[in-house]
């Protein structure tokens, strides 16, 4: 369902405070109907991100388009199409969820009838109070006001911050199905594997700069893998330490036993070495979005962020 | 979205919006019930003659007895307004400057701000939304006070005029939602409320001592015209019920002023969380 059309535009958006710059000169692209993750550890411009896009902060320069609208100019019409979770929120202690549903659901028609089936599958009751809810449920009751109206572009800051891994599934599924309506989702995280579970693509962002956009599977498929071999007997390992030229790093050794770190591309070099020699078990599991994601990052802080 | 907000806020803040009514009241009704036993006391005027040169300096008078006799000191409305009109308008004030550092503060420090203006209404909206509500608010509190002194005073058989009483608090609410207005800028200035309570509360205090120290300023006694306490004159208006427009006019003045300085504050500036 994913369009080429954009539903989040940035134009050398930029946004600092005082001397320190949190975000530089973004351009990114979102298109509508693709889940979109934004990472980047703690600190890094996620956040900022996000208040720029909901005008809760104005960028120092540059600016951003949402569903082909100003962010400045259109802030209030956007926000009837946009759901929005914030991080770190709070809300009158003394609501229930119901009435902190009804407060948000203000000027759009409709809301609360969703909020109650949402609300239902992440199993949150809507007659506790706001004050007397742990992180997690708390969060969830953000969630349903997030997805509540139904809108077009759900933008979403550390969504499953606090959600047991149940929620947290059922949280996937229903990205799953708000993509499968052609909804379009930008959503920040640090949690690489959920990440890699919902989001088609990812930008990664570091120290306010934006450092590499990819799909999340060609992420995969270029990077580094980890590889573990056992032999019969202790080896010469002299023939896999040559392969240091071809990328090929020897992260441990003893014995009869060894932990390689293989880039793209020298896997075919590895097996071979490996060929002549008494393998009795290897282990090379599929790339994780972690490897991916640290050996940019390390990319990023060597001055290549290819 | 308003409606709800409206809502929501009154509902947050009965208890202490009662709390705050009941004192009024209680307040009132005691100094209802004083004033058949106080004016009964003979020797008023030799207490008030006994009284510090110092002091008499101060209030900018040679005879205080005599003086407070011409402006009706010794009558109802002298008794009331000396101990109940000239101290609620300050008691709600400090309410007032309160409910305003925290209007918008109380909201950014608990990271609500991001929810509620996530959602479809404009910053001026809300601010001006949650604004009127709590000036309602200090309107029926205003009009308790009203409606217990009436009560009051035809319980102890005085006779008082109602239109002068009522315009009394009218003036007293202009002053009290003035105060409000003022801390609500500073409110939208820092969106912290230690810091807009600091400026507000620092200001309206010396507004007060200038208005109260004005006879003794001498050359700067038109420091005086900038304390908004200075255009409440609450004998004055119980005894003959003329509202100065000028008073009407500095309120109003101060109350658009401010919320539209708040406004524009808010609306331009960056939301902390």
């Amino acid at each position: 369902m994913t369009t080429n059309q954009p539903a989040i535009q940035t134009f050398g958006l930029t946004k600092a405070f005082g001397d320190v710059r949190a975000l530089i000169d973004l351009d990114l692209e979102v298109y509508r109907g693709e889940v979109f993750g934004f990472l980047g550890p703690n600190g890094s411009g996620k956040t900022t991100t996000i208040r720029l896009l909901m005008d809760f902060i104005r960028p120092t320069s540059g600016r951003a388009e949402i569903l082909g609208l100003d962010t400045r100019q259109h802030a209030f019409d956007l926000r009837r199409m946009v759901g929005n979770l914030p991080g770190d929120f709070l809300i009158y202690p003394q609501l229930t969820v119901e009435g902190f549903l009804k407060l948000c659901s203000g000027g759009r028609p409709g809301g609360l009838r969703r909020a109650e089936d949402l609300a239902e599958r992440f199993g949150l009751s809507l007659t506790r109070k706001v004050g007397t809810l742990s992180t997690g449920n708390r969060q969830k009751a953000g969630l349903v006001q997030a997805l509540m109206h139904d809108p077009e572009l759900v933008i979403l800051d550390e969504p499953t911050s606090g959600l047991d891994p149940l929620v947290r599934e059922e949280f996937y599924r229903l990205v799953d199905e708000e993509k499968e309506r052609g909804k379009t989702i930008f959503l920040s995280s640090h949690v690489l594997p959920e990440v890699e579970r919902i989001c088609d693509r990812i930008g990664i962002v570091r120290e306010g700069r934006l450092i590499a956009v990819e799909e999340v599977e060609s992420l995969k498929r270029h990077k580094r893998r980890h590889m573990e071999v056992t032999f019969a007997s202790e080896v010469d390992i002299s023939p896999i330490k040559a392969l240091g030229n071809s990328g090929v790093e020897l992260v441990a050794s003893g014995g009869s036993f060894i932990e390689l770190s293989v880039p793209e591309g020298s896997v075919d070099r590895v097996i071979k070495v490996l060929a002549g020699l008494p393998v009795t078990d290897l282990v090379f599991p599929e790339a994780t979005l972690e490897e991916a994601f640290m050996s940019l990052y390390e990319n990023a802080e060597n001055g290549d962020a290819s | 979205m308003k409606r709800a907000l409206v809502s929501v806020h009154i509902r947050m803040g009965l208890y202490g919006n009662l709390a705050w009514a009941g004192g009024l009241v209680l307040y009132a009704a005691a100094i209802s019930w004083l004033y058949p036993t106080i004016s009964a006391v003979e020797g008023m005027g030799d207490y008030l003659d006994a009284m510090p040169e110092q002091f008499r300096e101060l209030a900018g008078v040679s005879d205080l007895t005599q003086a407070l006799d011409e402006q009706g000191f010794f009558t109802f409305e002298g008794f009331l307004s000396t101990e109940y009109m000239s101290w609620f308008p300050v008691l709600l004030g400090i309410y007032a400057i309160i409910s305003g550092v925290g209007l918008l503060a109380k909201d950014a420090e608990r990271g609500a701000l991001d929810i509620i203006l996530g959602q479809p209404i404009h910053r001026y909206a809300y601010l001006l939304t949650r604004a009127a509500t709590q000036i309602s608010v200090l309107g029926v509190l205003v009009l308790v006070s009203y409606v217990t002194l009436l009560l009051g005073a035809a319980l102890i058989n005085e006779p008082i005029s109602e239109l002068n009483l009522l315009y009394a608090h009218i003036v007293a609410l202009g002053l009290i939602v003035s105060l409000f207005s003022f801390a609500v800028l500073w409110s939208a200035v820092f969106l912290r409320t230690s810091r807009a309570m600091a400026v507000a509360g620092l200001a309206t205090v010396l507004a007060y001592v200038v208005n109260i120290l004005s006879p003794s300023l001498g050359p700067f006694d038109w420091l005086e015209k900038l304390s908004p306490f200075a255009y409440y004159e609450s004998l004055s208006l119980l005894n003959t019920g003329d509202i100065d427009p000028v008073s009407i006019v500095v309120y109003a003045g101060i109350v658009v002023a401010a919320l539209g300085v708040a406004t524009r504050v808010f609306e331009r500036r960056d939301l902390v969380s």
